[in-house]
Formats: C-alpha cells, structure tokens, sequence
C-alpha cells in the first residue's frame, strides 16, 4: 500500500488529458468519444480496485497500462480500428508512456487546438477545452459556468458533431494559420482564467482550480516553440500577475478584499517574479494585444508599494490604450476609476459621468459602487449610501453584496449626526 | 481477536458523471481509511463485475443458474476483513468507512470454534 504515491496533486486529471489527447490522436478526431470512454473506464477502474488493493507503487503507470488494455479491447472490437494497433503499442508500454515529454505536450496542445478551433462557437471551444483538455466533469462545468447541466452536455455532444462535420484534424497548425488558430486557444484560457478570477461563494476551490489549469495550459503553450509568442508571454504574465493576488483577495471566511484593502504581504512573490518576466519576454514584435496592455497594468499593481503609491497615471494610459482597441463601457468605468486615482475623486465623477447611462452598464453593480465610493470620499454620506443601495439592488456574489453592505452600513453610521 | 466481513455493495449511480478530480479525492479517503484501521485491516477483495454463478440442487440434480440475486441498482463490489474487539467495533470501524456514501455495508462475524477460544 502506497497511500503517498496518490498525494500527487491532480494527478488523475492530468493524466486524463494527457491520455485523452494521446487517444485522440491515434483513434482521430472523429473517435473523441471512444478517447475519452477508454480514459474513463481505466480511471473508473482504478476507483474500483484501489479501495481493496492500496494503491499502486505508480499510480500514473497504473492508468496508463489500464487505458492501454481498454484501448486494445476497442480495437478488438472494430475492425475498422486494426491499423492502430502499433501506435497504441508504442504510445502506452508496459511501465508508463514511451512517448517523450514533447511528444505528450504536442498532443495535448493539438487537442487544444482542436478544441478551440476558430468554425466551433466559443462557449463549444470552452466546454470541450474543460472537459476533454483539463479533465473537469459536465457537473463541474455547469457549476463554474452556472449554467444547466443538460445545457453544457448538449453544447458537448454539439461540438463534438462539428469536429466530425467539418473533418477538423488533430494538428498544431503552421504558418500564418497557426497565429489566427492561436488567437482562440490563447481567448479560452483568458475566459477560464476569469471564469475561476470571479469569486462565487461555496465554489470558490473550484474557480481557484480553473484559474490553475488556465495557467498551466498557457505554460505550455508558452513552452512550445512555435507557439510561443509574444502574445502568448503576454498572456501568461497576466494569468501569473493576477493569480499573485489570490492569496489576498479572499480570507478563510470568504470575505472579499479588493485591492485597496489587501494585504500586499500575501502577495505571491514568485509568481509576480515569474509573471514581469514572461512580460519582459513579451515585449518583442509588432503586435500589441490586450494581454498586453492588461498584464501592463497588473504588473504596476504587482510592484506598487501600497495602494496610494501606485502609478495611476500609468495605469489610466493603460487602461486609454485598452479602450482604443476594445471600446467596452467596462473598460471606461475601470479607467474612471484610475484617474480618480490620479487626479481625485471628482476627476473620476466627470469621467463615469459620460458612461453612466450606457446600456451594457445597466445592474452592473460595480458602477454606482463606484459611485459610492466616489461621493463618500467627497463627504456626501448621503449620496454614497444611495449609491451602495442601488449596488445592492443590482445582481452581484455573496462575498460583494457583503463588502457593498459593509460600505452602506459605514455611510450610513456617520449619517444621523448631519440629520441632529 | 474476532473477526468481521465486511460486506460492500455499490450504487453505481453515486459515481456516475464524476471527474478525474473527484474520482482521485475518492481513492484517497480509501487509502487513507486503510491505513486508519492499521493493523485492524485484516484483508479485502474486489470481486469482479457481471455475474457470478448460483448452485442450486433440484430434485437432486445441481442446477446452475446467473447470479448474484442483485436487490435492485445495487451490486456486490467486495468485502474487507477487519479486527474488532466486538461487533460494536466493528460497526464503529465500518461507520467511518467512506463506502458509506457509496452504498451499502453489510457486517458479518466469522465463527470461530468456541471451543478453541476457550482453550
């Protein structure tokens, strides 16, 4: 019995994307099903016996002669499938997978690319990417998307129809193809980054784990070489910047700090290390992307000394050029919010004056929260407590209601003595 | 010391649709009751799926029918023997066993000659 060997963080869900990928490059595309049922089984296999057995010496060699062995019966079972025998052979010895460590990261950023290739509509791109990529469950899914379960296994079965419809092969693509196919890899990870950035109470471990697999899937798509781009180190070090923050940004109770009133001392300093300098190597070429530009300014965040001192000058520039390429009324309320940072409270009132009655701003909560803040900081108690209630009547998590009540609650304390 | 099978029965439905993250947790809280019971865990089989075999003997003939009699969704996955001072024990001990949220635990005592304990 082994019970150490198991220790080994996710390790039954990287060995399934790995196995996944590998699968589905012998069986093709077409076969993701049968991929994916043979990875299963051996998994469920391994729940089975382990409970009676103790765990193997290695586990993960364990699994792999397990999917080999299910992977030989489908074979049996199809003619059709007789040629890939050898290739089953070679990619699942005896002991472990003969196949080198390249050769493991090439199959697994092919099936990324298969996955998020440009023809499948960005929610299948993500839904396959988690479930086949990342080793997560329909259930788990739907939770982190909040969205039906029935939902999520339909956009599935969906994608997995038009990966056989439009013949999508397994490939890392070349060439002037690889950069635009790049382009939607690089937009899931971002999206399963701030899928798991969000915090929802009570899922708050599983968004931290989405977050992770964001990050380790874009390391290694930085690792690979044709792959690595300035975009893709520009996306990284944002991952790895904002993901600094995590330790900070929520206590063991599951209260919010926002970035005012964080403890900059739980910053993660290794990943901020790591992140300014995958952003160093990112400031190559010609294209500026919104990577780069948000890593910029996660990155003035990551070196500021306090909340004060940060450079918000450089920040609401930032923030300028973000609008340019992406003119998002969020993007606005978040550079109002920084040049009231620089140039003070009322500064930030004109500028959110100009956005305020955008539609896409309507019950986004963080706008009359901003306003709130604003208007206490110039003394109008009462104005900052309609403000925060307005916040509270639009739709928001747990953990901001709770910090927008507190707001609401400190506003209002002060209120009565101007009222005596 | 007295000995006692325990006997595991599955709902399959309570592991259907899990990930491989789950599935790992799971194997983990096996492990880990394993090595809790220490030296109290005396043995355990998985026995295979499908079906087993039933003799029966009718009008003196043994007849073999499929098997197991399966009650409903459940199946018999395998059993532990485990050390227990008494059958309170021993119920005390499977209590904690995580199978609990995966189905059924059936106890049972091993006979053993009163006669040799006595001695």
């Amino acid at each position: 019995m082994n019970e150490s060997a198991l220790a080994v963080e996710h390790l039954f869900r990287h060995q399934s994307g790995r196995m996944i990928a590998t699968l589905t490059r012998i069986f093709g595309p077409r076969r993701l099903d049968l991929a994916e049922e043979v990875v299963q089984d051996a998994l469920l296999k391994a729940l089975e016996l382990w409970p009676f057995q103790g765990i193997p010496e290695n586990p993960s060699a364990w699994l792999i002669q397990v999917a080999k062995n299910r992977a030989l019966d489908a074979i049996r079972r199809e003619a059709s499938l007789a040629e890939k025998l050898p290739e089953v052979a070679r990619a699942f010895s005896e002991t472990t997978s003969s196949l080198t460590q390249d050769e493991l990261a090439d199959d697994q950023l092919a099936m990324m690319f298969l996955c998020c290739h440009p023809s499948l509509a960005p929610e299948l791109q993500v839904a396959l990417t988690l479930k086949t990529v990342a080793g997560f469950s329909v259930r788990e899914i739907a939770r982190a998307f909040l969205a039906q379960e029935t939902a999520i296994a339909q956009r599935l079965v969906r994608g997995k129809r038009q990966i056989r419809e439009l013949h999508i092969e397994f490939e890392i693509p070349s060439g002037r193809e690889l950069l635009t196919r790049l382009d939607s890899v690089l937009a899931v990870l971002y999206l399963l980054f701030n899928e798991g950035y969000a915090a929802h109470e009570g899922e708050s471990l599983l968004r931290a784990d989405l977050a992770e697999e964001a990050i380790r899937l874009a390391r290694l798509v930085a690792r690979e070489r044709t792959t690595d781009v300035p975009k893709t180190r520009a996306l990284l070090a944002l991952l790895l910047l904002q993901a600094s923050r995590f330790p900070a940004r929520v206590n063991a109770e599951g209260d919010l700090f926002l970035l005012r009133d964080q403890d900059r001392t739980l910053w993660d300093r290794g990943l901020i290390a790591e992140g300014l300098m995958q952003l160093d190597r990112s400031a190559q070429g010609d294209e500026l992307t919104r990577y780069h530009l948000e890593a910029g300014i996660a990155a003035h965040h990551a070196i500021a000394a306090s909340y004060d001192d940060t450079n918000w000058a450089e920040i609401t520039d930032l923030y300028d050029q973000l609008f340019k390429m992406t003119p998002s009324p969020v993007i606005a309320l978040n550079r109002a919010i920084a040049l009231s940072r620089w140039k003070g409270p009322e500064a930030g009132l004109s500028a959110i004056a100009e956005i305020e009655n955008h539609p896409a701003l309507a019950g986004y909560h963080l706008l009359p929260a901003t306003l709130g803040e604003l208007w206490s900081e110039l003394g109008d108690r009462e104005k900052a407590a309609a403000y925060y209630q307005a916040a509270l009547e639009c739709p928001a998590n747990e953990p901001e209601r709770r910090l927008i009540q507190e707001r609401l609650a400190n506003s209002r304390k002060a209120a009565p003595l101007s009222n005596v | 010391m007295p000995q006692f099978v325990l006997l595991l029965r599955d709902d399959r439905s309570a592991v259907s649709g899990i990930s491989p993250e789950e599935m790992q947790k799971i194997a983990q809280r096996y492990g880990a009751w394993r090595q809790s019971l220490q030296a109290k865990a005396v043995g355990g089989q998985k026995l295979t799926d499908g079906e087993g075999r039933v003799l029966q003997k009718q009008n003196g003939k043994p007849v073999i029918s499929d098997g197991p009699f399966t009650v409903a969704k459940e199946i018999m996955g395998g059993f532990f023997i485990i050390e227990a001072a008494d059958f309170n024990e021993a119920v005390e001990l499977a209590k904690t066993c995580p199978h609990m949220d995966f189905g059924t635990i059936e106890i049972r005592q091993v006979d053993v000659m009163r006669q040799a304990a006595r001695s």
